[in-house]
């Protein structure tokens, strides 16, 4: 886990309850040469959003306490946090209901197991290589003083 | 053509017609006789129903009966001169007096008070009416009120009271009656009585039957549905806890391969491809068992809505060309121009289908191509069509490769990998779409899968495409 610093605000955040999910995704996912934080809940995922800006949030589902879904609508309260770039990370079957319900678009819903990690690296990839604002609600972009 | 449906559109209006009647009646019989709410247990509302619907037609009966139909016909007849029509009245008010009973929580006073009513103006015509016998006889009617209406025990003191009531001498002496006739009088309404009680009796104890084995029968059902339930919570919860520390094999092993952990000697490189392999395999399987334990158990919904049969060829060509590439096989796709752009279906099972079909081409096709092919039929069907230039399939396992497990036979189990179950979903998934399986094979040449659905376009669209055609 890499520590945050004002300096370098974009980072990673996993957030999973399972350790080795967020084990595997820090050694993918370190190889883009950005800092990693892990969450072991929505607790802590809100408090790492609050204290730091992420660039990209791999979301699991279902989680103990504060679960993945309590972290969308919570992101969604302000546009600030609304338009971080999430990927949600999940056990579950991908299907266009589940997609309605957390009203992620279906590509960036991911199912564990069903997709290999160098898949998983060139998706993250594309999305961190893209001009730093574009977020998946399509909102107004943040600029990186805001963080 | 258009004979047929204008004649079947006809009697199809009338059907609805008398539906609609019945459905009317069937509501305003309800607002008769509905018990008031604070009447519980199913017995308790029977009855209260049943006084109330009797009342329903015995008191405009007996309205039209003694005061309308001689008013009409007897041209001597006035209403307050004869005493039994008067009584008849006062009974009419007594009735009115039960039926507005049967519709509180006193429902149960109603019948003691019918039948006293009912008693009483028979014995007031035994004492005014010229002959008597035929009104004697009518005292056997006040056993079967109470069989309906009363526990059996209050049954059988009506039962008993009626019958003796027909000895009491000064009601049923005033004019002299013959002995002989009032025997008979006797004989009647104590037969009359005896099995009114028996059959009542016999009624009770199949209605208590009947009761038992129902909730009994509701008891079964209840504990079924939350075992149902708890199986699928148990299949959701199984799913999840074996993926779990499967997704951690495949993963870690990923890392490993992907050289995240350190450089692997090449044997370690070979043996950690094949747990990967053997992982996803073993994932495979979980999935193909979840979903066919789902399919059977009733439990898997088609959600039908729009899609594009391009988008769908295009999806399993992505996944597909890998897996031919790496076999030496060519892909082909091919796209029927007379399909519509859009059609309603359910795309992810769909695209199921085509996927378990595609990969067991590639599994058994070991040079030569793949065809992948969505064809419209005619009017009402279009298909998928999967063929592939392997090994093919002898003409008697072309039946039983649908089944579970089965592979042509135990040896290809092991020189081909696969769960033995893509097959049996796809039937499975293709049924619940309303469609059909067919495949047709020549052994060492090639088979050829076919899945037919019918034809649906999105309502949106169906103008335009008629308008094509």
């Amino acid at each position: 886990m890499s520590e945050w610093d004002s300096a370098t605000a974009d980072h990673i955040l996993i957030v999973d309850d399972d350790p080795d999910t967020r084990e595997i995704l820090d050694l993918v996912l370190g190889t883009l040469e950005i800092p990693v934080h892990q969450a072991r809940d929505g607790r802590e995922a809100l408090n790492d959003i609050l204290t730091s800006r992420p660039r990209l949030i791999m979301l699991d589902l279902s989680m103990p306490g504060l679960d993945g879904r309590a972290v969308l609508d919570a992101l969604r309260v302000s546009a600030d946090t609304a338009a971080l770039p999430v990927i949600v990370f999940t056990a579950s079957p991908v299907t266009p209901e589940l997609a309605e319900q957390l009203h992620v678009p279906p590509s960036r819903i991911l199912r564990k197991g069903n997709l290999s990690m160098t898949r998983l690296r060139d998706i993250a990839l594309g999305i961190l290589g893209r001009p730093f604002a574009q977020s998946m609600f399509d909102t107004q972009p943040i600029r990186s003083e805001d963080s | 053509m258009s004979a047929t449906a204008s004649t079947s559109s006809v009697s199809q209006s009338q059907g609805n017609v008398a539906r609609l009647v019945v459905d009317r009646l069937g509501r305003v019989w309800e607002w008769l006789t509905e018990p008031n709410a604070v009447v519980v247990g199913s017995e308790q509302r029977r009855r209260a129903r049943l006084l109330a619907g009797m009342l329903v037609f015995i008191i405009p009966l007996g309205f039209i009966g003694v005061v309308i139909i001689p008013l009409a016909t007897v041209p001597t007849f006035q209403l307050f001169n004869d005493p039994f029509v008067l009584a008849v009245i006062v009974a009419e008010v007594l009735m009115t007096a039960c039926y507005i009973l049967s519709r509180t929580r006193y429902h149960a006073t109603g019948a003691p008070l019918l039948i006293l009513t009912i008693s009483g103006t028979i014995f007031f015509g035994i004492r005014t009416a010229q002959d008597p016998l035929p009104l004697i006889m009518y005292l056997g009617l006040n056993t079967l009120l109470a069989s309906l209406l009363m526990p059996l025990r209050t049954t059988v003191i009506v039962g008993f009271l009626s019958t003796a009531s027909v000895l009491l001498p000064p009601l049923l002496r005033p004019q002299g009656l013959s002995v002989s006739s009032e025997t008979n009088a006797f004989t009647f309404v104590l037969i009359t009585s005896i099995l009114t009680i028996a059959a009542s009796d016999m009624r009770n104890r199949d209605l208590h039957r009947i009761e038992t084995q129902s909730n009994e029968l509701a008891a079964a059902v209840r504990q079924a549905q939350l075992a149902s339930k708890l199986k699928d919570q148990f299949l959701a919860n199984m799913s999840h806890e074996l993926r779990t520390p499967l997704n951690a094999i495949i993963g870690f092993t990923e890392v490993m391969l992907m050289g995240l952990a350190g450089d692997l000697p090449a044997q370690a490189k070979r043996a950690t491809e094949r747990i990967h392999a053997n992982s996803e395999r073993l994932l495979k399987l979980i999935d193909d068992i979840l979903d066919i334990s789902k399919i059977e158990a009733g439990r898997v919904d088609i959600h039908k809505r729009p899609f594009e049969p391009a988008e769908l060829l295009n999806t399993i060509e992505t996944s597909i060309r890998p897996q031919a590439a790496k076999n030496e096989l060519s892909l082909i796709t091919e796209l029927d121009p007379a399909l519509p752009r859009e059609m309603v279906g359910d795309a992810k099972r769909l695209e199921q289908i085509l996927l378990n079909l595609a990969s067991n081409a590639v599994k058994f096709t070991e040079r030569g191509s793949i065809t992948v092919s969505l064809k419209r039929l005619n009017e009402q069907e279009w298909a998928v069509v999967v063929s592939d230039t392997g090994i093919g399939i002898p003409p008697h396992a072309q039946e039983t490769i649908f089944e579970k497990f089965r592979q042509v036979d135990g040896s290809t189990r092991r020189a081909y990998s696969g769960t033995g179950l893509g097959l049996a979903i796809v039937r499975e998934l293709a049924l619940l779409m309303d469609g059909n399986v067919k495949v047709k094979s020549t052994l060492g040449s090639g088979s050829t899968f076919t899945v037919t659905f019918p034809l649906i376009v999105p309502e949106k669209t169906k103008s335009v495409w008629t308008n094509l055609n």
